[in-house]
């Protein structure tokens, strides 16, 4: 968990700049990213059952 | 049917708890469903100054906060479920959620509306990198950065100002050569030395790869295009859109009457079926306020009140 408020360069650097944002990475590599616009209960726990 | 609530109101913005208030302190067995969380737009607006009684630098969470307990208090039941279907003509409304059915005398709608988008390219995929909606959600994301501000109207020019408290600088984008937001607003924004204008124009594109870096500008009196782009050393700049709204009607298209997309009601909030009413930013009216949809609110639960009693 990033706290966005106080790391800031890390957040552009990974490109996120509105909250709440997941992402999964996997062995330091981004692979999947979930924004705002989609961030449902559906997604969200479809997102989870992907990746772990 | 035992279960037959005599009041369900759908939406927990202002002026659905304020119609939860007035039936809760009536006795009603009312039930307000709220898809995700109390306070509609309110939850997301900065400072409210104009809501009257409110606290000097009080926030739009904090207001919903005591409403919402407020409302709670007099005993309605309140649920978080998405309302799927709504069956509103006949004496017996059907409602139903992703999780339940419910049945009701009475529905009061107040759902009101979400904000509208610009609507050109690269905007929808760079909401939440470098685009948004929500001042207070977003605005931390762009201490010491660029950010512009779309629109020229009250929450266009409030949110602005609210802007500079994180941004180096803001510029308001309008289609105009001059602001429709109130006076009192207005000299506020002109008086801020971090507010700059940039009058007559409109964003006709937006650009960047994962994040915003650049968004196009077109001149509505020569046409003539200019592109913007983010400052090298930042990398990015911030997008955020005030151009109006949309209201959340698409349940009812079909059943009510609306203009525009917006429910017509007559001044005790009844629609065109019996026992349905609607409040707030949701239904034809000249202005769309916290205290319009509280004050809508508490006419509707009391005009259903009087409905399932018969006077």
């Amino acid at each position: 968990m990033v706290n966005t408020g106080t790391n800031k360069r890390l957040a552009i650097g990974q490109r996120v700049m509105g909250i709440p944002t997941f992402v999964v990475y996997e062995g330091g590599e981004k692979v999947e990213t979930l924004g705002k616009e989609d961030a449902n209960e559906a997604n969200i726990e479809a997102l989870i059952e992907r990746h772990i | 049917m035992e279960n037959i609530y005599d009041v369900i109101i759908l939406g927990g913005g202002p002026g659905g708890l304020s119609a939860g208030l007035y039936a809760g302190r009536s006795r009603l067995k009312t039930l307000l469903i709220e898809k995700a969380f109390d306070g509609g737009q309110i939850a997301t607006t900065a400072e409210i100054e104009n809501y009257p009684g409110q606290m000097e630098h009080d926030s739009g969470p904090s207001l919903i906060e005591r409403m919402s307990a407020q409302t709670v208090k007099f005993g309605i039941d309140k649920v978080y479920e998405t309302v799927e279907e709504v069956q509103l003509d006949g004496p017996i409304k059907t409602i139903k959620t992703s999780e339940n059915t419910y049945q009701s005398k009475t529905v009061i709608i107040a759902t009101g509306a979400n904000p509208r988008p610009i609507g050109c390219p690269g905007e929808k995929e760079l909401i939440g990198k470098g685009v948004s909606y929500c001042a207070t959600c977003d605005g931390a994301f762009f201490e010491d950065l660029e950010v512009y501000v779309i629109g020229g109207g009250d929450t266009a020019v409030e949110e602005g100002v609210y802007l500079t408290r994180f941004a180096r600088k803001v510029t308001i984008v309008h289609r105009r050569d001059e602001l429709r937001a109130a006076k009192y607003l207005q000299e506020h924004a002109f008086a801020n030395p971090k507010i700059d204008f940039m009058w007559n124009s409109v964003v006709v594109d937006v650009k960047g790869d994962e994040i915003v870096e650049g968004m196009t500008v077109e001149d509505t009196k020569t046409g003539e295009r200019r592109e913007i782009l983010a400052d090298e050393e930042d990398g990015t700049f911030g997008i955020f859109v005030f151009v109006g709204f949309v209201p959340n009607s698409g349940l009812y298209e079909g059943q009510i009457t609306m203009e525009g997309g917006y429910i017509v009601t007559d001044e005790d909030m009844k629609t065109n079926i019996d026992g349905v009413f609607a409040v707030g930013d949701i239904r034809v009216k000249t202005l769309r306020q916290v205290v319009t949809a509280a004050a809508d609110g508490a006419i509707a639960a009391t005009m259903a009140d009087k409905y399932i009693s018969g006077h």
